[in-house]
């Protein structure tokens, strides 16, 4: 018996975000969107590696890559080796338009980066196609996102 | 000058000296080994050595033995000495190694003094010479004494010239003679008194030269034969002469061999020279440095004197002595001179640690120091540093051009050294100042042949005077003429040495070789310490290329939060009171300032990460580029209407593509910036090729020699005397407002994409007349 999706919860976003304006901004902007799924959010790397124990899917990871304690491309690799996570989309949205960053973090397997803009305006511009994009536009693999 | 012993078969087997000795002109055609006489103060008995009878006698034998020599032959010794001696003489020949070597067998009474008796064989032949015992009473000398003693003395000399003194003194204070000289041989055979004890109101011949063929090989080759050579009464062995009876031996024909005989008659030429002199007496002994004659004692008395064989014997044993201790006295002698050497370029080095060669020439201690250099020149750095006497600068570069292709300055062999004490033989051009550069110590003292050190040493004639007043030595030319004579000798060895310096001494040129490894090992320190410099200095910019990245990002965070709640104060503020500007226009205008910051942080960002990627090159076609440049700032170029002209196609140069692009975007957006909207304004993307004419001399050193680009506009114009400013980061000519407010990294970055591919950059205008900026992609030729 398969699942209707439409009827289903629909499946929490992970948002790695250490500064609390910037995760205003992506609230904000799920709230503009009209984003049904549930928003949880973590600070540090060492939050998101106790949250890949839970066996929680999420329908995407927004993943800013500067945290606290470590950087970002850890906790990239840690999603990607983890059984549960390993095809969930993972969207950087970073300060860092620094070349190497976007290099070692396609590399550790992230499916689409965004540099964080200046003008506030356009960050929720840029959210909300985000949102759109991951939450409706593509098709996932469905069949290893619901176990 | 002594006698010249030779056996010469040409010669009959009956020569005498006193029949045909003043036909001899030629001191090497003399027969002096069998000069068929003997000096007259003694007398010779040849005997059979097997039964003891005489088959010869000297002459004189009467005034001795009371009997002609001719009634003698063929007697049995006995009948002469007394059978007691002659069963002692018995004994004495069959126990002692007698061949070629005399010793004292007993001493003969006779009328009016003893006589002592000397024994030695020549084959078959026993020769007993007869001598008065002189000095009659004087005891014989205590040897142990006398060889402990100068053993002592000799052991403790710090220097060969201090050794050879003290054995002068020992040798005169041994044989009472009024001078005693340590003659030297040098490398060419020539002579120096070297040494000297002298009675005290005699001049002194100390440093007198003598040409090699004064003392000929034939003499050398019997000085290591015997080891004295007296002449008692110089006069009176040339007047009196005693011929052997008969002159060759009755049994074989043969000439008497007397190279062994204290009494063998002496050459005329050395009695005429002694003559000349006013030496009434002489004794020479050898000093022999490893089986070679490295010099003699030449030993002259004013009166005729007696030379018996305790006093000989002594003095044999002392030049036995001084022979042995030579070489350690030489190896002292050399090894305080090396070590003075050394210490002097140790401090030389240590003077110039800061890598500057230039400093071995200035001050104390100088590179003369040590080494007996009458100039020293050091070609480095593309010029010439020098000390002492030098020939000119074109001589010198004329010399060192030559130098340089020597094979033996070869670098891959141990010893990249050139060394010659006769210059202008092997380089003629040198002859013109042989005077002060006769001797040539050379060698690189760069990896390369480039820099050369050059020692200079005069020509030793001008270095050698007359230790005494020559004019003033007594001497009375006799039937030979002045060649026989001091003054003459000295006259022909300056002929001999024309051109020719004092040699370089095997120390020497080692320790030139250690000042060279110290130099090479300094510069290398020196270059190493630079590369370690070097090193800091890369990581220090890598460091701030970081940090600046860094930085910029973390101020980037919270301008963000900046400018996100300054844009909602000014929709709140419209939404509160849409009338009042006042609290709009400042968030407003934090906004705006927000956003200039962002831009600032982001150039910043851009600057630092062009040290992070690395460059790669390759040769790319710039007009390609240009275009790509031009699509990238297609809006603004169409906005104001200007146009890219370019006269000739760009070159194609080997370069990092995107990085030219940024460079040409950078340069046209600043001449988009910067124009002057009155005029039709336009920019021009051109090139200058080495060869053709341009301002090269106005230009940075470093882009003379390759190709320039440019990027030319009519606009608003420099300042010439800021134009070097202008590269600088956050430099700007102009208000923030005017001209499209650029941020001040534009050109900072163009410099710094230029340096990356080992160019140049820089800028050319006036004020109303339009700028042109030029940069280069190619780093200078090596060596320019």
């Amino acid at each position: 018996m398969l699942h209707d999706p439409c009827e289903a919860p629909p499946l929490p976003l992970l948002i790695a975000e250490d500064l609390d304006d910037d995760y205003d901004t992506v609230a904000e902007a799920a709230r503009v969107a009209k984003v049904t799924n549930p928003l949880v959010r973590i600070r540090t790397v060492a939050e998101g590696r106790e949250r890949l124990a839970n066996e929680q899917r999420y329908a995407f990871v927004l993943l800013d890559v500067n945290l606290p304690d470590g950087a970002g491309v850890d906790l990239v690799h840690a999603l990607r080796r983890d059984p549960v996570l390993r095809t969930t989309p993972i969207v950087v949205f970073s300060t860092s338009d620094n070349p190497r960053d976007l290099r070692d973090l396609y590399q550790a397997g992230i499916n689409a980066y965004h540099v964080k803009a200046l003008r506030h305006r356009d960050n929720l511009a840029m959210l909300s196609s985000i949102f759109a994009y991951w939450l409706h536009s593509v098709c996932l693999d469905e069949t290893s996102m619901s176990l | 000058m002594t006698d010249s012993p030779v056996s010469d078969a040409a010669h009959p087997a009956v020569y005498s000296i006193k029949r045909h000795g003043t036909t001899i002109t030629d001191c090497d055609a003399e027969p002096v080994q069998t000069p068929g006489c003997i000096q007259p103060h003694g007398a010779l008995l040849v005997l059979r050595t097997a039964d003891l009878t005489i088959a010869q006698a000297s002459e004189n034998a009467e005034a001795f033995f009371g009997r002609p020599a001719a009634d003698l032959l063929d007697l049995p010794i006995a009948d002469v000495v007394g059978a007691d001696h002659a069963g002692r003489l018995r004994a004495f020949v069959d126990r002692e190694p007698l061949e070629g070597n005399p010793l004292y067998v007993l001493t003969l009474d006779a009328e009016p003094e003893p006589l002592d008796v000397t024994a030695h064989t020549v084959g078959a032949s026993l020769l007993l010479e007869f001598e008065p015992t002189g000095r009659a009473g004087a005891a014989p000398p205590n040897y142990y004494d006398l060889v402990k003693r100068a053993v002592g003395r000799l052991q403790a000399a710090p220097s060969l010239e201090a050794f050879c003194e003290i054995a002068a003194e020992e040798i005169r204070q041994a044989s009472g003679l009024d001078r005693v000289m340590v003659y030297r041989f040098h490398p060419d055979l020539s002579g120096e008194v070297f040494a000297e004890a002298r009675r005290d109101d005699l001049a002194s011949w100390l440093g007198l030269r003598y040409p090699a063929h004064d003392i000929p090989q034939p003499a050398r080759e019997v000085f290591k034969q015997i080891w004295v050579r007296p002449l008692p009464d110089a006069e009176a062995a040339e007047a009196g002469l005693a011929e052997m009876v008969p002159l060759a031996h009755p049994d074989t024909g043969e000439p008497l061999v007397m190279t062994h005989c204290a009494l063998r008659g002496p050459s005329v030429m050395y009695t005429e020279y002694l003559r000349n002199m006013k030496v009434a007496a002489t004794l020479t002994l050898p000093i022999r440095y490893d089986g070679e004659l490295w010099g003699l004692f030449a030993c002259h008395h004013y009166t005729p004197t007696a030379l018996p064989w305790p006093v000989r014997a002594a003095c044999e044993l002392l030049a036995q002595v001084a022979s042995l201790q030579l070489k350690a006295a030489e190896a002292r002698g050399v090894a305080e001179r090396r070590s003075r050497l050394d210490q002097a370029h140790d401090d030389l080095v240590r003077g110039a640690a800061n890598g500057d060669l230039a400093a071995l020439l200035g001050g104390t201690p100088s590179l003369m120091d040590g080494f007996e250099a009458g100039g020293v020149a050091l070609y480095s750095a593309d010029r010439w540093w020098t000390a002492g006497e030098v020939p000119s600068e074109p001589a010198l570069d004329a010399l060192v051009d030559w130098v340089r292709e020597r094979p033996e300055l070869e670098l891959r062999g141990e010893r990249p050294v050139y060394s010659t004490d006769h210059l202008s033989a092997e380089f003629g051009p040198a002859a013109a100042y042989a005077d002060i550069a006769s001797g040539l110590l050379a060698m690189p003292v760069s990896r390369s042949r480039q820099n050369l050190l050059l020692w200079l040493r005069p020509e030793t004639t001008r270095t050698v005077t007359w230790a005494g007043h020559p004019d003033d030595l007594p001497t009375t030319p006799g039937p030979n003429g002045d060649r026989l004579t001091p003054r003459r000798s000295f006259e022909l060895w300056q002929q001999s040495v024309e051109g020719r310096s004092t040699p370089w001494q095997p120390f020497e040129i080692d320790a030139a070789l250690r000042l060279r490894r110290l130099l090479l090992d300094l510069v290398v320190a020196h270059s190493e310490e630079l590369a370690a410099v070097n090193a800091t200095l890369e990581r220090s910019n890598q460091e701030l290329d970081a940090f600046a990245y860094l930085a910029s990002h973390d101020l980037k965070e919270p301008l963000r939060g900046i400018h996100k709640y300054a844009y909602q104060l000014v929709e709140d503020a419209q939404a509160s009171d849409p009338d009042s500007d006042l609290m709009r226009q400042r968030a407003e205008r934090m906004v705006v300032l927000a956003e200039r910051m962002d831009d600032l942080i982001g150039s910043l960002l851009d600057y630092s990460r062009l040290g992070q990627l690395a460059v790669r090159e390759s040769p790319e076609d710039l007009g390609a580029v240009l275009s790509e440049a031009q699509d990238m700032l297609f809006a603004s170029l169409h906005d104001t209407g200007i146009e890219i002209r370019v006269p000739r196609p760009l070159p194609t140069l080997p370069c990092d593509r995107v990085r030219v692009r940024e460079v040409f975007t950078n340069l046209i957006s600043n001449a988009i910036k910067y124009r002057d909207p009155t005029d039709n304004p336009w920019v021009e993307v051109g090139y200058a090729d080495p060869d053709e004419p341009a301002d090269r001399q106005q230009w940075p050193a470093s882009a003379r020699d390759v190709t320039a680009l440019y990027v030319r506009d009519n606009g608003i114009g420099l300042d010439p005397t800021q134009a070097g400013t202008l590269f600088q980061m956050f430099k700007r000519l102009h208000p923030r407002a005017a001209y499209g407010g650029g941020n001040g990294l534009g050109l900072a970055i163009v410099r710094k994409l230029v340096e990356q591919h080992g160019g140049v950059a820089w800028a050319e205008g006036a004020l109303g007349e339009g700028s042109t900026f030029w940069f280069t992609l190619t780093p200078p030729a090596v060596g320019s």
